[in-house]
């Protein structure tokens, strides 16, 4: 009964909900527990996805988690639940369906567009891209991810000097992890692919016009010392194929907010290091800003990148800053928002499905809005809230 | 032979001593003692003769102690009363009312005026009151003329305590008898009975002492009140007759469940909004916090702290705090709750409001729950603050390293 009337403000028909809540209100338990689970679909090909499946989960199919998330994209919190709850299955919300709505109507002649997502911590940002990841796959789009871009901030990494600029620093080490998570991740994708030109590394080394893709990515696997020019090599190649319409791209970007602050190191121990001295951030600023065709970058702004007594605000234009701002226009901003009452209950049905709530006093009425209130309608505290349940 | 006697009356007194020592505790009244002692010669024929005598002799020496102890008490009686017939008269004439029809309630209010007291406990504020209330105004002997004591327990030295432990024993074996008469016939089994237990709760330590100190003045320990509670527990959960029901009401007062602990008009105060809705503010303290708390009834379960939802708090704690009045009233999407909090940090803020919060939810509560909010304690202000450093010590407990040197 509840559901029923505080559904938050919706297009979708409201049979849905409406079945749901009848069922809740009926007098056993077990009587609606075998009726319907009405929090799942089917339907594990994203493309179908629509409006009617707001606030169902679906599982991703076991091949699929493998190669393209467990490896780099998700954290070890993630890859637990993963364990725990035998399955992997993302809840379908809207800021999700609204991004893969404007993906299926895209004018791809156009040059590159940038979406931004932004909400609270722990709001699900992340899995709303993850979403939209395993759609793009399933479209077959080449994927290219950051992770988690505030790693070449931190502290003490291996940093050399660029051998073309001096002004830039290099990140080997994180310019081979990227390296190889594309190659796995779009290996069936770029098999038949070959350089456009010649790339000079050094005075010796040079890779020549016609090589595979493979095998200049490999390379730069191989000898790290040369991974960063490697990674432009790389970008300019993907520019120039979705340029002749041979691909399309995806470009991930988790926490941009961080290429306008300051890293954690100093140069030689005395000066600092700012964000845009780094090469990697510097290419991947030229991606963003180039003419591209059939390429699409996402990118989320985090709060989670600034320090721990700044975390409070989530506004775009708090944690980018002015220049930031400037960089991205024109971008389509997305808010991720919080857990709606229907999206409470949906998940509270799935805890319960997966025996993540076991107290008997949680899956009651009184119980379920308890945890309500404690959570907040803040995903991730809904999950802290119920690990002791 | 005379040399011996000594040690003979000694070993024998030990010996009755012992025994006394065993049937009534750990005290041995002397008076019995010197009924049995006799310093003057014993193994003589004469002693047999000569023994009554004596024996009244002896006796009449604890009877002149006795009467001499009467004659004091009421010499004494009577001049307090005459100091208080006096006093009477004085304040009747302070008072400007005619003695005669000055009450005790006069009494009480002048001495309250005259002699103010801030003491906390009533008992020991100064008082105006008859000998007669305050002390036993009759001496009773306890034993008759030849000595022998009414009381059949008088020797137990508590003879009323243990009269009623002997009385509620000898029920319990009659009871006893009757169910197992009742068993062997081979009746079924009786269906539950509500307990007295239940119903009723027993004499608590301090009425009990007052009890006996009043009515018999004896003076009774912590572990006779213990005994007689376990006691009459015992009795009361066994198939009891109607004489059995009125002999332990006497021990006991129905369980406070229909008190009401707190019924003042002040609590069912509410103002009413200009959209007509009803709400209550309420200030709650904890610790340097202070919180400003508004309830509005028939709301639909919005919290707002200074402008944010709950996520204001950050740890579970403080949140669970906020949100325990309102799963205790079962009033969770029922009300709606803004409040403004200032100072103190995160664990203070969330007790002033959870304070804050109880106090302005009475009005829309029923008497029971106002009870039961009162009586978890939910509605005090927490009193508990940081203790102050100590000179000599680093800090409140803690103290410098002890050196030997």
């Amino acid at each position: 009964m509840a559901s029923v009337i505080y559904r938050i403000v919706s297009k979708q028909p409201s049979g849905y909900c409406i079945n749901s809540s009848l069922l809740r209100s009926s007098s056993s338990l077990k009587c609606w527990q075998r009726c319907v689970t009405t929090f799942r679909t089917e339907i594990s090909d994203p493309s179908e996805h629509s409006f009617d499946h707001e606030g169902q989960f679906y599982t991703i199919p076991k091949k699929d988690v493998q190669k393209i998330f467990m490896l780099n994209w998700m954290s070890p919190h993630e890859k637990n639940m993963n364990k725990m709850f035998q399955e992997f299955s993302i809840l379908i919300r809207r800021p999700a369906l609204e991004v893969m709505d404007i993906l299926k109507r895209l004018n791809y002649n156009y040059p590159l567009t940038r979406f931004l997502l932004y909400g609270e911590m722990n709001a699900g940002k992340k899995f709303t891209m993850t979403h939209i990841m395993h759609y793009c796959r399933s479209q077959n789009w080449v994927l290219l991810t950051v992770p988690w871009a505030n790693e070449w901030n931190c502290k003490r990494l291996d940093v050399s000097f660029n051998h073309h600029k001096e002004s830039l620093f290099d990140l080997p080490v994180h310019s081979k992890i990227l390296l190889e998570d594309f190659l796995l991740k779009n290996m069936s994708l770029i098999k038949e692919f070959t350089t456009s030109t010649t790339y000079e590394f050094s005075e010796h080394e040079a890779s020549e016009q016609g090589i595979p893709l493979t095998d200049l990515i490999s390379f730069g696997i191989t000898r790290m010392k040369f991974a960063n020019d490697v990674v432009g090599a790389l970008l300019k190649e993907l520019q120039i194929l979705a340029n002749n319409d041979k691909i399309k791209l995806l470009v991930t970007i988790r926490g941009i907010n961080s290429f306008w602050r300051k890293t954690g190191q100093k140069k030689e121990k005395v000066q600092e290091i700012h964000a845009q001295q780094l090469t990697l951030v510097n290419q991947f600023m030229e991606l963003l800003q180039s003419d591209t065709k059939n390429a699409v970058a996402m990118c989320s702004t985090e709060s989670w990148v600034n320090d721990v007594t700044d975390r409070k605000s989530y506004l775009p234009t708090e944690l980018m800053g002015k220049e930031g701002v400037d960089f991205l226009e024109p971008f389509l901003p997305i808010e991720v928002p919080k857990y709606g009452n229907a999206e409470l209950q949906s998940v509270m049905d799935y805890y319960i499905d997966r025996r993540w709530i076991q107290a008997p006093e949680a899956k009651t009425l009184d119980g379920r809005a308890q945890i309500k209130f404690l959570s907040g309608h803040n995903p991730y505290q809904l999950y802290r809230v119920c690990v002791p349940l | 032979m005379a040399a011996s006697i000594p040690t003979a009356t000694r070993s024998f007194i030990k010996f009755i001593g012992s025994e006394l020592w065993f049937s009534t505790g750990y005290r041995t009244p002397s008076k019995c003692l010197t009924r049995t002692l006799s310093t003057q010669s014993v193994a003589s024929t004469d002693s047999e003769v000569t023994r009554p005598k004596r024996r009244a002799e002896k006796l009449s020496a604890a009877m002149k102690a006795f009467l001499k102890r009467a004659k004091e008490h009421e010499s004494k009686i009577n001049k307090y009363t005459e100091e208080y017939e006096l006093g009477r008269k004085h304040l009747a004439n302070m008072m400007g009312i005619h003695p005669d029809e000055m009450t005790q309630e006069h009494i009480n209010e002048a001495i309250r005026y005259l002699l103010p007291s801030g003491l906390f406990d009533k008992g020991s504020r100064p008082q105006f009151k008859h000998p007669k209330d305050i002390l036993p105004l009759n001496f009773d002997f306890p034993f008759d003329k030849a000595g022998r004591p009414y009381h059949y327990q008088y020797y137990t030295l508590l003879p009323n305590y243990h009269c009623i432990m002997s009385e509620a024993a000898w029920r319990m074996e009659c009871l006893r008898e009757e169910e197992v008469r009742i068993g062997s016939t081979g009746a079924p089994p009786q269906e539950e009975m509500k307990h007295l237990s239940e119903e009723y709760e027993w004499m608590d330590l301090r009425t009990f002492l007052n009890y006996f100190k009043s009515n018999h003045s004896e003076v009774v320990q912590v572990n006779e009140h213990n005994r007689f509670v376990i006691l009459m527990t015992k009795l009361s959960k066994m198939r009891l007759r109607e004489q059995d029901v009125a002999f332990l009401k006497q021990f006991g007062s129905p369980k406070t469940s229909e008190i009401n602990v707190m019924d003042t008009e002040e609590i069912k105060k509410f103002y009413v909004n200009e959209q007509g809705r009803k709400f209550r503010t309420k200030n709650g303290y904890r610790k340097s916090a202070i919180a400003q708390v508004t309830v509005y009834a028939e709301g639909e379960g919005i919290l707002e702290i200074n402008g944010k939802g709950i996520e204001y708090f950050e740890s579970q704690y403080a949140r669970e705090q906020v949100l325990f009045p309102l799963v205790l009233t079962s009033s969770l999407n029922k009300v709606d709750v803004h409040a403004r909090v200032e100072g103190g940090g995160e664990m203070g803020q969330s007790g002033a409001i959870r304070h804050g919060l109880s106090n302005a939810l009475l009005p829309f509560v029923s008497q029971q729950m106002v009870n039961k909010l009162s009586l978890s304690g939910l509605l005090d202000r927490d009193s508990r603050v940081k203790e102050r450093n100590k000179p000599g010590q680093k800090k409140a407990r803690k103290q410098f390293q002890w050196r030997a040197r």
